[in-house]
């Protein structure tokens, strides 16, 4: 279920606040529980909808799985003289179980060649990184531990950011799921996040989708020039908006729980290297790589080759944690190319120069997204012949003008909203009682969207 | 370390079952016959269709030589004369949008009435930009213009609702047309087939009842003042079905495709004496 549907605002989310206040009323102890129960149901909700109720069983199983090794690993790092050998073994072991269900289901058709037919469980690429950055830290810090079976299943399938993040690593909410304050301050801010969320989804990034599905339509080879780039900046700002808006939806959900969720974005589009983009997009995934793979392969810190070399392997696992196809492992590479010259000196002339770096980066950002989103490499060396007018049948050339006339006044706004103004005014307004009247306004078009059946679903849920 | 066994063992039991349940690798699947599960046919030809008047068929239907099209009263089919559709208006939905735009220059002189969305429930709610016109509902631009061929390629978008309401609905427009141009030839265009994949999955829109539709749309033709095209063969696959390769959104053609239709509606025109001039 998605969060931008009227399943998930007219049904779930009154039913689960309604009881989960009614719990945190007469019998705090059980929040997690009520947050464990509505999880399951909202996920098995998901795969029953879809035909594989099995695969609710298997992300509890799952839990049940991790659970064990977290609380072997404990009981192991907790003796006198921790048998290291031992507990690494009963980490590779629940590492090679937990991301060899990731692979079967994600990437064992494309590496082998076959067709299993397995459709991929919702979220399997979320919640797999976030089970395994659970036993990981227990291993390094035994005393991490969850002893409770109800918390560790609240924690790794919490509905909020269960199928598309952010990836929460355990240590962010450990305190939380032990002790948290709810606070009327903290829910009415967890509603204005999740409304603002909630309308860059539906709003923004699902209309300017429209002109993205339009383009995929009409066919790469008839695009006119302008029309190509056009819908390029479209898909561009869909992704973010698409994105960030479900990654603040899962951060307004959590508020209004009394968790704090890490922020996913930082205003990537206004970086001035793609070094930087990555600082600030999908924050958490970037966070996972370096504490899990870059660090521990040594980082930089053993040369400049031994670092170049490290620095591949994260951008190919990258590219690969997106899709299990040649794009994404070229889109991976591509990313790792540019990083390694940034490195060159390219970066520290760019922030030196910034006007160029925005140049640079506004070029660079929506090309190379063209990699990560057209699969079909005949496809795309069609569109990015369009982009200079190579190649062409059928082309209308007063096709984009049409598109722009539907859409320039939602570009506009998502150009202002992907800078930081955006971010600067809402903090400046956000404590006066006034910002309920955007915010109502904002929720009221996004009922009217959702009832108009302009609903797109999440790009990202194909992960 | 008993209790991490026993769970990766329970884990892994959940996996095979799940394979033996969803994959199409195994052998315990469903999986489904061989051959492809809608029999579909174009509209003129009874012999391998799924109309449910085979018994009776329709006779002019019988005597079609090209498409189903039949020709009275000194008309002819065949490619357009020069200025044909100078005065032909094309209505449509949104493949008729796709027509327009990116049909190349073989209907280019048409009067186009086509919005996405549209169909013969809410046409009378739908107001188009025409050249040379302005914004326009299409009663209005009938009654403006006058019009010697009325094309019309509507019913995909509302091919779900019950299909004798669908049927009736038609009638009254094709009626409507008619009595606003008495003396015009309404030529009606087959709804194009969806991609199988879509057929086969969706209860609405599929080639069974697109084709149901189609073959109601060909009984309509008296061979003086309504006439039928079949379009399907241009597009289908071997399934009956518009070939996967022809589409990304299993529904609407690529635009590359369009020259293709629009020269063959431009080559198969029901033209007389003076048609033209």
């Amino acid at each position: 279920m998605v969060f931008s549907s009227f399943e998930f605002l007219g049904v779930f989310l009154p039913l689960f606040l309604i009881a989960y206040c009614l719990v945190w009323k007469y019998a705090k102890p059980y929040r997690n529980a009520v947050v464990f129960l509505f999880s399951i149901g909202f996920y098995a909700y998901g795969a029953i909808t879809s035909g594989t109720p099995l695969y609710i069983l298997l992300l509890f199983v799952s839990v049940i799985f991790n659970f064990a090794v977290g609380k072997e690993l404990s009981r192991l790092g907790k003796r006198e003289e921790p048998p290291k050998g031992r507990m690494k073994a009963v980490l590779a072991f629940g590492i090679v179980i937990d991301f060899g269900i990731l692979f079967l289901f994600k990437y064992a058709d494309f590496v082998f060649g076959v067709s299993l037919g397995l459709a991929l469980p919702i979220g399997i690429s979320f919640y797999t990184f976030q089970i395994v950055s659970y036993i990981i830290d227990v291993y390094r810090q035994p005393q991490l531990v969850e002893k409770s079976f109800v918390n560790l299943g609240a924690y790794i399938m919490m509905f909020p950011q269960l199928i598309a993040g952010p990836i929460v690593r355990f240590s962010t909410v450990r305190a939380d799921l032990r002790k948290r304050v709810e606070s009327r301050a903290m829910f009415l801010e967890g509603v204005k996040t999740f409304i603002i969320g909630l309308g860059y989804k539906v709003i923004i990034a699902n209309q300017l989708g429209s002109t993205w599905t339009q383009a995929n339509t009409i066919g790469f080879e008839s695009l006119s020039v302008p029309m190509a780039w056009l819908s390029m900046v479209a898909y561009s700002f869909q992704l973010f908006f698409d994105f960030y808006g479900y990654s603040l939806m899962a951060i307004g959900l959590g508020r209004m729980m009394g968790f704090e969720f890490p922020q996913n974005f930082d205003s990537p589009y206004v970086s001035v290297s793609m070094t930087e983009f990555w600082r600030r997009w999908h924050m958490t995934l970037g966070t996972w790589f370096r504490e899990y793979v870059y660090i521990p392969l040594g980082g930089n810190r053993l040369g400049k080759g031994r670092g170049i070399f490290n620095l591949f392997v994260v951008w190919m696992l990258t590219g690969f944690w997106h899709g299990a196809d040649w794009n994404f492992i070229i889109w991976g590479f591509f990313l790792f190319a540019v990083i390694a010259v940034e490195r060159l000196g390219v970066r520290d002339f760019m922030e030196s120069h910034r006007f160029i770096g925005h140049v640079y980066m506004i070029l660079l950002i929506p090309l190379q997204w063209m990699v990560f989103a057209v699969s079909d490499l005949k496809k795309l060396g069609a569109l990015y012949g369009r982009l200079v007018g190579i190649g062409g049948i059928a082309v209308s050339g007063s096709d984009w003008l049409t598109e722009l006339s539907h859409i320039w006044w939602i570009l506009l706004i998502a150009l202002v909203l992907s800078t930081d103004l955006g971010k600067k005014l809402y903090a400046k307004v956000k404590d006066s009682k006034l910002i309920w009247i955007p915010l109502l306004a904002v929720l009221a078009a996004v009922i009217y969207c959702l009832a108009m059946g302009l609903n797109d679903p999440f790009l990202y849920f194909r992960f | 370390m008993k209790k991490v066994i026993i769970s990766a063992l329970l884990l892994t039991a959940v996996v095979v079952w799940i394979f033996f349940s969803y994959s199409t690798a195994s052998p315990l699947t469903k999986k489904d016959p061989e051959g492809p599960q809608n029999t579909v046919s174009y509209a003129f030809d009874r012999g391998r269709g799924t109309d449910s008047d085979d018994s009776n068929p329709h006779p002019l239907a019988q005597s079609s030589q090209l498409n189903g099209i039949i020709f009275t009263k000194g008309l002819a089919v065949g490619q357009a004369p020069e200025g044909y559709f100078n005065d032909a208006l094309i209505i449509g939905d949104s493949r008729i949008v796709g027509l327009q735009l990116y049909g190349g220059d073989a209907l280019k002189d048409a009067t186009w009435f086509a919005a996405t969305s549209m169909g013969v429930y809410n046409y009378s709610k739908t107001t188009v930009d025409v050249e040379g016109i302005g914004k326009v509902g299409l009663e209005e631009l009938l009654a403006k213009k006058h019009f010697t061929k009325i094309y019309v390629c509507l019913g995909i978008n509302q091919i779900g609702y019950d299909m004798g309401d669908h049927e009736a609905k038609y009638g009254a427009f094709i009626k409507m047309l008619r009595t606003a141009c008495p003396d015009a030839r309404v030529v009606l265009v087959s709804n194009l087939h969806v991609a199988k994949a879509r057929s086969d999955t969706d209860s609405a829109v599929n080639n069974p009842r697109i084709d149901e539709l189609n073959n109601w749309l060909l009984r309509q033709q008296n061979g003086s003042s309504i006439f039928y095209i079949e379009c399907n063969q241009l597009f289908d696959d071997e399934s009956g079905a518009m070939a996967a390769e022809y589409t990304s959104d299993r529904t609407h053609l690529y635009a590359k495709y369009y020259p293709q239709w629009s020269a063959y509606l431009a080559s198969n025109a029901i033209y007389q004496e003076g048609d033209g001039n």
